[in-house]
């Protein structure tokens, strides 16, 4: 066990690409835990998949030995973030296993979105901050005014802030120095009963779940028989150790330390982020406050290309949701994509990378639906209900009111994109809620918006209104009643589930003139005339006609070349068992693909 | 006499029609008698083929021949294989190229039947379908055919070149039939995808005939062609009565038929098989031109043979059907009567005019059955 007074706790909270991971190289090798000889480059980037003795080891936490200045032995423990907006909660759980914050800001790029929400956390957990300007070896580093709007936003004076390059090293030396005088040691209680909280955890196939604690009171022993409070889930410690970061198993952990613990735990649900690990035969009164449970905002339709997938898909789900306790799927049909999963993501990105992993690592093809929040509904019966798929909408009649999740979204940006950010804003529904300089030419936003109007394209088109320059964060602030609808689109008086949706009624008639014309184009001609319809229940608000087809053969007879003409029919006959059936309309499902496509490219405001 | 037919592949054009998918090959005057001899020496590699009831010599353009070269050839593939009594003998024309002496040497040969590649009487359709000859050239073509003793005389006809209106159209139409033929054919405009066409059609320079603008040109020519007494016996062929084309009717009945010259099909004893569409390969080696082939299973046999028959005015009869595909098409044949798009009467399944424009739908409804 380590004296708490000589341990400090810290993260390193910066924007992407603000040279996080290779000032952390640098702190490795200047602290000796990795030789200089055997560095690689971004080190605590590569070790992810890395197996050391059977475990595969995220650098969710390093340790590392440091001999201040003052000539006493530190213990330094570096504690990873997941870098995106999508993962707030994760972000503030670690954040809690620490007494210091490193706010990294890249000298050349200034204060970002992701950096301020970052310190917002950081100060809300009431850490010391250490304020970092890096990459000041870059050209186009302006050290100075990135210190000014630091200075701004933090409240600090010059002198407090550390200027580094991960690059040549400079300054290292100085941070590890601020870090030892200025965070404080963790306080904790030795003689009370174990609370440890779980501020990551990952699914090892040999060894099960592999939890990263912090102890907050009491110590973590081998052998020992441990509860996590919020699931109720007990087992014996098989395995407590730290990484410094080669992995290094330990007997005890006490108050203050980091490390992971391994306990034959199989399901990630099982041991979940800010859960509180406490001794089973004499548990802690209390759990370490602030644990919730991982509730996903977003959702949207997953769907195999083609249906023989469909028991891939599923096992694909289970073995990342093995990994990640706050992705949800559950079955679901659509008469348009067939079978397919209604799964639910923490926000967009978590949603990006999902469908990106079981496109890659599982050689899935998919169609994803529109995406779409939860909303509440309150029924005029009294009743209420969540609902996750818009075609499960009740009929407008039976509504009483219906709820949906807000964000906050705060936006940084040059002051010349203002403009341009707030009509965006204003064009999603979105209520200012404050703005101010935070240097001289950079502008903090603050909105409140719809959950819903920020899931299409909102990203890419602060981006290109802003030529790339502002940065987003939001965080959910609770739900709120709106004047929604739902949209079904009806083909030949069918409806087609996949392209309902839940609009605010000022916006369904466009969203249902552009769907019903986009289908008009890309539904082949029938037999007959087919309407494509838009409705409000049972209001039409938009419609289109697919005009009956007239020919398909005129075609001459090519000297006696009758292979072609028959292997034409082959084709034609095969792709009519791909067709699906709408009623007794006959639709490629290439045509529901593009439609989708298409509809995430999103409308225009 | 069981019905059997030869055609013969002449690849020579005086120019290229951007919307032509055959194996044509333009100028090369210098092997036009090769090509004639490889066609002799292919044909003697099949001697002892049933006596023909059609010779068909199309092509390309087989009047861009000399007379004289196209009469010997004639001559001697008819003394290597030969033809029954009263046999329909057809030679292609393009207008430009028929002369009075090329017609009447034609005639000395027994060629019975010409059918002349008008394709519009509209100068600006002709000229946007990169036709080298002119309206008064195909009246002239079919005056001298007549002259030279031709009682079966036909005209192609395309609808829907670029450009082309209605109006276009009928009159078209119109000016064909003061030409009083005996047989006409009438094809959409069809995008082929290695043609200069299609070429264009992929990079956007040219838009695809509008499927709408075709059918409703395809009911004017129904309308026109019948009015003026022609039978519409093929959904793309008109013909007085006793006029039709056997050897085009052999392709609809899965009748047999031998193919010479390059790109040409053939269809014997269950075998589908078609020659190399290259010119030098076929020059060196005429006899071993053969470049692909199919056997069809009893299944695929009795597909096409829907497909093919389905084209005919008469239809089938549902027994028929159901001796050939294995199966009862009734439910389906009606589900087609109840869209308008078949008769039903006395139980023989004949397309209605909406059908065929239609006709592929139909046979799918048919076989998916």
């Amino acid at each position: 066990m380590t004296d708490p007074n000589s341990i400090r706790n810290i993260v390193v909270a910066a924007h992407i690409d603000h040279g996080k991971s290779t000032l952390a190289d640098r702190i490795l090798v200047l602290t000796g835990a990795v030789n200089a000889r055997d560095m690689r480059d971004q080190f605590l980037d590569s070790m992810d998949l890395e197996r050391e003795r059977g475990i595969t080891i995220k650098a969710a936490a390093v340790r590392l030995n440091y001999k201040a200045d003052d000539g006493k032995d530190y213990v330094i423990n570096l504690i990873d973030t997941p870098g995106h907006v999508d993962f707030t909660y994760e972000v503030s759980r670690a954040l809690e296993a620490c007494e210091g914050a490193v706010l990294l800001v890249d000298a050349s790029q200034g204060i970002e979105a992701q950096t301020l929400a970052n310190l917002h956390l950081a100060i809300e957990a009431d850490l010391e901050i250490i304020p970092v300007v890096n990459k000041i070896d870059l050209p186009a580093a302006q050290p100075e005014k990135v210190a000014l709007e630091i200075q701004r936003v933090l409240g600090c004076s010059h002198d407090e802030i550390v200027f580094t390059s991960g690059k040549t090293g400079d300054g290292v030396k100085e941070l590890l120095e601020a870090v030892v005088k200025r965070v404080p040691p963790p306080k904790g209680d030795p003689t009370a009963a174990l609370r440890a909280l779980i501020f990551d955890s990952t699914y090892d196939a040999y060894r099960g779940v592999v939890s990263y604690i912090r102890v907050v009171d009491g110590s973590l022993r081998k052998r020992s028989l441990v509860r996590m409070m919020a699931t109720g889930a007990h087992h014996e410690v098989e395995e407590v150790g730290v990484m410094s970061p080669a992995v290094k198993p330990v007997n005890e952990l006490g108050v203050g330390e980091v490390g992971y613990l391994i306990s034959g735990i199989k399901e990630i649900g099982e041991a979940k982020v800010g859960d509180t690990v406490t001794d089973a035969t004499h548990p802690a009164r209390e759990p370490l406050p602030g644990y919730r449970e991982p509730k996903p905002m977003v959702y949207a339709g997953l769907y195999p290309i083609s249906g023989e997938d469909y028991p891939a898909l599923r096992d694909a789900l289970e073995k990342l949701q093995l990994n990640d306790a706050a992705l949800t799927f559950e079955p679901e049909t659509s008469r348009a994509l067939g079978f397919g999963f209604r799964v639910g993501f923490l926000g967009l990105l978590h949603m990006e990378i999902t469908r990106e992993r079981l496109e890659r690592e599982f050689n899935l093809s998919l169609v994803t639906t529109a995406p779409n929040v939860a909303y509440r509904v309150f029924l005029t019966d009294g009743e209420e209900m969540t609902v996750r798929n818009p075609s499960e909408m009740p009929a407008p009649e039976k509504i009483e009111r219906i709820e949906e999740p807000q964000v906050s979204v705060l936006m940084l940006t040059p002051k010349e994109y203002v403009g341009p950010l707030m009509d965006l804003c204003q064009s999603r529904r979105g209520v200012l809620d404050g703005m101010h300089y935070i240097g001289e030419d950079r502008v903090e936003l603050r909105y409140r918006l719809p959950l819903a109007e920020i899931i299409f394209d909102f990203f890419d088109q602060l981006k290109s209104r802003s030529r790339g320059y502002a940065s987003l964060d939001y965080e959910p602030i609770g739900y709120q009643p709106a004047q929604l609808v739902k949209v079904d689109i009806l083909l030949h008086g069918e409806p087609v589930d996949a392209f309902s949706a839940i609009r605010h009624k000022d916006k369904a008639a466009v969203y249902g003139r552009q769907m019903a014309e986009k289908l008009r184009q890309l539904i082949p001609r029938q037999m007959f005339d087919v309407p494509v319809q838009a409705a409000i229940g049972a209001r039409i608000i938009a419609r289109e006609t697919i005009k009956a087809k007239r020919k398909d053969v005129l075609a001459k007879c090519y000297g006696g070349d009758i292979t072609r003409k028959r292997k034409l029919l082959e084709k034609q006959k095969e792709g009519k068992r791909k067709m699906k059936q709408i009623g007794s309309v006959e639709v490629p499902q290439e045509a529901f693909i593009a439609a989708l496509q298409v509809g995430e490219e999103s409308p225009k405001p | 006499m069981s019905a059997f037919g030869i055609y013969v592949h002449v690849p020579f054009c005086s120019a290229l029609c951007p919307y032509c998918d055959f194996a044509v090959v333009v100028g090369r005057k210098d092997v036009h008698k090769r090509y004639c001899e490889a066609l002799l020496a292919e044909a003697a590699s099949h001697v002892g083929a049933p006596a023909a009831s059609s010779l068909f010599i199309g092509g390309g353009t087989p009047t861009v021949l000399d007379p004289e070269l196209l009469r010997g050839t004639v001559d001697r593939i008819r003394e290597l294989l030969p033809l029954g009594d009263g046999a329909e003998i057809t030679v292609e024309a393009n207008p430009e190229s028929v002369t009075d002496a090329g017609v009447r040497t034609l005639v000395a040969v027994g060629v019975n039947r010409v059918s002349i590649g008008a394709q519009s009487f509209t100068p600006h359709v002709l000229l946007a379908l990169g036709r080298a000859h002119s309206v008064e050239q195909a009246a002239n073509a079919v005056a001298s055919a007549r002259a030279a003793g031709i009682e079966n005389m036909s005209l192609d006809l395309i609808y829907g070149g670029p450009g082309e209106s209605m109006q276009d159209w009928t009159d078209s139409l119109a000016r064909a039939l003061e030409m009083e033929p005996d047989h006409i054919s009438a094809y959409a405009l069809t995008i082929e995808e290695r043609t200069p066409f299609g070429k264009a059609v992929a990079r956007g320079s040219m838009q695809e005939p509008e499927q709408d603008d075709l059918a409703a040109k395809y009911e004017i020519a129904a309308e026109m062609l019948d009015g003026a007494g022609l039978h519409h016996y093929e959904i793309s062929n008109w013909a007085r009565p006793g006029f039709e084309s056997r050897h085009n009717l052999l392709y609809w009945t899965q009748g047999e038929y031998l193919g010479l010259g390059i790109g040409a099909h053939s269809h014997r004893n269950g075998v589908r098989w078609w020659n190399t569409r290259a010119l030098t390969r076929y020059l060196t080696d005429p006899a071993n031109a053969r470049d692909g082939e199919e056997r069809l299973s009893d299944g695929d046999r009795a597909e096409e043979w829907l497909l093919l028959r389905m084209r005919l005015v008469d239809g089938v009869a549902l027994a028929e059907a159901a001796a050939h595909l294995g199966r009862d098409v009734r439910d389906a044949a009606e589900a087609c009567e109840a869209s308008g798009l078949v008769t039903l009467d006395d139980d023989r399944l004949c397309l209605t005019p909406r059908g065929m424009l239609l006709e592929n739908e139909v046979t799918l409804r048919l076989l998916s059955a």
